[in-house]
């Protein structure tokens, strides 16, 4: 075929050999081009052949402008192969990606988006130039989306034992929240309006920037009691602020009902905040009355770094939303509306801060990651009951980084991802599972935010003066003081540790920013628990008579992660928490 | 004298069940002994000084294949053996417990025999090592070498099976072929062709039990096992003792903690105690110069490969 006209084709092609139902070869040419993803030389299907039925396609060839194509049949087992016809088809393509709807479907692209996976390079160039998995946003899985890597194909190009991902990342920060609220405030009494509630309150909070926070929200208030009743609906504007101007509010009839006068840069309202009272003057009349208070809220939270470019493959950023107090007068004072500031109690009880663990995802092709926190609530509730409310609030919680090394003994297979291990490890000493302080201070679990970056040392795998099995099956004092002592990694990965009839775990000792580990069944736990002896602290308690820790380390609590036998133990508290929060480990890599 | 109740006990033993006796001897052909009596054994009751348990000169080592069915209790087990018998995963303290006598063997034994798994009666077996004599080495020894053979055990299992010779090195404070099964113990040839049960170590494991036989020798108090761990420091290095070196350093250890601290010290302070204080103990002892020179001579075989 000559003279062509440059585009991608489709080409069919249909023959057979000896005789009208035998197979036979064919090839072309394309001056090298091939057509992608299909072989240089396509077979006919196996016999029988039907030769109105069968045929033999090249899809998406791409054919220069005035090109040539030479087809050529080879023979075949019969000895001949003819070319009854050839056709060529433009190829469609209906997101004009470069890929033919054809080829989309055989790759299981989607042939109607040119970038299927959203990572910023279109199907065409992932399949073509740069060889990387058009469904997988960040083909070799380093925390980069494709768009973003330099080295789409390499996790590693530098062997430093760090990902490219891990290397380009940065702090994601809070750029935006959101909140919304509705609620619901209803008394049982026979002389309320029994098909609708007393109140209904509705509020939308978006903050999508320092000094900017649209805020919308309705309150329906229904007065009489059945059989008449009425409505009376307030829709409160706050428009967005913007240049510190004045805004206000407005009634439903537009006239100002408050004015509220700020000075930039405002920072006042810093957070998603939650006004869910104002139920109070309406019920004064109610004494006795018995009601229930329903709330749905949800925070939302857009994380970013000002780029794209924040992967954190291997780690989690931590939202801790509390109510927060701000009866001190710090924030603005809705006055009439409102005649308490807020502060972190609600309906009498203390309002515990909740924490979401935003773990490894990758953001969206704008580098944003939004998450939302939900907070359902039903209180029952007296017209006398003491209430206010509060704001919640959302942060990042901040947090030490200890990074680590890790090696194993040659012996050792299947090494478990430490990285794995000490994340899990992470979200463990964050944990409060208590909840707020009461009771005995030692025995209150406190959350802890540290966050490990685990890499492989230089050697992976034990140096030779470590490699005999004596290293591997420690039995012997004076090998787990010598492996522990050494400079090499700050993991140790061993197949068992037998001292004195017990089979343990891990070890470690603060002299060295060391632990060693039995290799598959090492817990978050036993991690923390030997983190823990790193920063310098002793077992929890004095399980032992007689025992006298160089660190006293008062308290006993079997859900301790220091405790003794460490079985399953999640607790730290506010003792430990110091020596946890103290030491940063020196990276061992020798 | 002791010599003889023990080899005594056992040779009575195997003549009962009618089962062949693996003797290992320093040359001397194993020579048969006249069945033992409970009175020698209710004199290793009346006796609560350890010190007066050392025999250095037992040389026949007697490998039991079998056990016969324990005997029927004939005694009252005391009271403070008896609590922890009914939490037998609870380690004991060596600290006031009394020897028992020969029943009172047997129902320790009976008491081991009721518990399937090795892993519930980690306290047992060292309640039976601290108060048993005779019948309970020939539990232990029959235990590594004919009773979990073929079987592959798990690691919890293996941390105690693997410890058992050092049991053994308390038990030979006061019988003599447990002394004896102990230096047969000091030749891996000796667990490949025993200890056919298997543990993830591999082919490592007879160096694991020959390490445990060299920390057994260290808690015999025999003057022999002394000299023999000692005696390694002036051997010429060869493999064998590049493989165990650390064991060695490690007796040296408990050497030196029991003849500072007393015996009893060593298995209430560190054996029953958890991983950190054994290890804070062991590091305390590097940074003493005789802590120090044995790892230095460690070092020496390590570094002449």
């Amino acid at each position: 075929m000559n003279n062509l006209p440059s585009g991608r084709y489709d080409l069919y092609l249909y023959g057979h050999g000896a005789a009208d139902d035998q197979s036979s070869l064919f090839d072309f040419d394309n001056f090298g081009n091939l057509a992608t993803g299909f072989g240089p030389i396509w077979q006919q299907p196996v016999p029988p052949w039907n030769e109105n039925v069968h045929y033999g396609v090249y899809r998406g060839v791409q054919i220069a402008p005035n090109a040539s194509v030479p087809v050529y049949a080879l023979p075949g087992p019969s000895g001949y192969a003819i070319i009854n016809g050839m056709q060529l088809v433009s190829a469609l393509d209906s997101d004009n990606d470069g890929l033919s709807d054809d080829e989309e479907n055989h790759r299981d692209t989607n042939p109607l988006d040119p970038d299927s996976d959203g990572d910023g390079v279109n199907d065409y160039s992932e399949v073509i130039v740069f060889h990387t998995d058009p469904n997988n946003a960040d083909s070799d899985n380093d925390g980069l989306n494709d768009g973003q890597d330099p080295n789409p194909t390499e996790a590693d190009p530098n062997n430093d034992g760090v990902s490219e991902g891990e290397e380009a990342a940065k702090e994601p920060m809070i750029f935006a929240k959101t909140y919304t609220c509705d609620a619901t405030c209803d008394f049982f009494e026979s002389d309320r309006n029994r098909y609708y509630p007393d109140g209904v309150f509705s509020m939308n909070w978006e903050r999508h920037r320092p000094g900017s926070v649209i805020c919308d929200f309705d309150f329906t208030e229904c007065f009489n009691p059945e059989p008449i009743f009425q409505f009376s609906t307030y829709t409160y504007r706050w428009p967005a602020w913007g240049r510190g101007t004045a805004t206000y509010w407005e009634d439903f009839t537009d006239e100002e009902v408050f004015a509220y006068y700020f000075t930039p840069p405002l920072t006042a309202f810093p957070i998603p905040w939650e006004k869910c009272e104002g139920f109070s003057e309406t019920y004064t009349d109610l004494v006795g009355g018995q009601g229930q208070y329903t709330r749905d809220a949800a925070t939302g939270i857009w994380l970013y770094t000002g780029d794209p470019l924040w992967a954190k493959p291997s780690r989690a950023v931590k939202i801790l939303f509390s109510a927060i107090d701000k009866s001190d007068g710090s924030t603005v004072s809705f006055g009439a509306m409102a005649p308490f500031e807020p502060n972190d109690s609600w309906y009498g009880d203390t309002i515990p801060p909740e924490e979401l663990t935003v773990q490894t995802t990758h953001p969206n092709r704008d580098g944003i990651l939004f998450r939302e926190y939900t907070k359902n609530a039903t209180y029952d509730i007296t017209p006398q009951t003491d209430r206010t409310w509060y704001m919640f609030d959302a942060v990042i919680v901040p947090h030490k980084i200890a990074a680590m090394t890790v090696s194993r003994h040659p012996s050792v297979s299947g090494a478990q991802d430490m990285q794995t291990v000490f994340n899990q490890g992470s979200q463990l000493l964050s944990t409060d599972s208590d909840g707020p302080p009461q009771g005995d201070p030692l025995l209150d679990d406190v959350p802890c935010y540290i966050e490990f970056v685990i890499t492989n040392g230089a050697s992976p795998v034990f140096p030779t003066a470590f490699a005999n099995a004596a290293f591997n099956y420690i039995t012997v004092f004076d090998n787990l003081v010598a492996l522990h002592a050494s400079g090499f990694a700050n993991i140790k990965l061993v197949s068992s540790i037998y001292i004195a009839g017990v089979d343990y775990l891990g070890w470690a000792l603060p002299t060295n920013p060391s632990m060693v580990l039995k290799n598959g069944v090492c817990t978050a736990g036993t991690a923390m628990h030997e983190y823990g002896h790193l920063a310098g602290l002793e077992h929890r308690g004095q399980v032992f008579p007689n025992e006298v820790p160089e660190i006293p380390n008062p308290g006993t609590d079997s859900n301790a992660i220091m405790h003794r036998y460490n079985s399953g133990g999640n607790e730290i508290n506010s003792n430990e928490v110091v020596y946890y929060d103290g030491f940063t480990p020196a990276v061992l890599n020798e | 004298m002791k010599k003889n109740i023990c080899a005594l006990g056992i040779v009575a033993l195997f003549f009962t069940i009618g089962i062949g006796v693996f003797v290992v001897s320093k040359g001397k052909p194993f020579s048969k002994v006249t069945p033992s009596s409970e009175a020698k054994h209710l004199e290793h009751s009346a006796s609560n000084n350890r010190a007066e348990m050392l025999n250095h000169n037992s040389q026949v080592v007697a490998i039991p294949k079998q056990l016969e069915t324990p005997r029927a209790a004939k005694t009252e087990i005391p009271a403070s053996i008896q609590n922890y018998l009914a939490q037998p995963k609870v380690l004991p303290k060596m600290a006031g417990l009394p020897l028992v006598d020969a029943a009172g063997e047997e129902l320790l034994i009976q008491k081991y025999r009721e518990i399937d798994a090795m892993t519930n009666k980690a306290g047992l077996i060292r309640l039976m090592a601290y108060t048993g004599g005779d019948r309970v080495f020939e539990l232990f020894a029959s235990t590594l070498t004919n009773e979990l053979s073929g079987r592959t055990i798990s690691g919890a299992e293996a941390a105690i099976v693997v410890f058992m010779p050092e049991l053994i090195g308390i038990l030979a404070r006061k019988c003599d072929p447990a002394f004896e099964f102990l230096k047969a113990g000091l030749q891996p040839g000796f667990w490949k062709q025993n200890a056919t049960w298997k543990t993830g170590a591999g082919p490592d494991q007879p160096r694991i039990l020959v390490g445990a036989c060299i920390k057994g020798l260290a808690l015999s108090g025999r003057k022999e096992g002394i000299n023999l761990i000692y005696g390694f420091r002036t051997r010429g290095v060869n493999s064998y003792l590049r493989a165990i070196d650390g064991s060695v350093v490690d007796s040296a250890f408990m050497l030196d903690y029991i003849g500072q601290y007393g015996f009893e010290a060593y298995l209430d302070n560190i054996t029953i105690s958890d991983l950190d204080i054994i290890m804070k103990a062991y590091v305390a002892w590097t940074q003493t110069s005789n802590g120090v020179a044995w790892r230095a001579w460690r070092q020496r075989v390590d570094r002449s490969r």
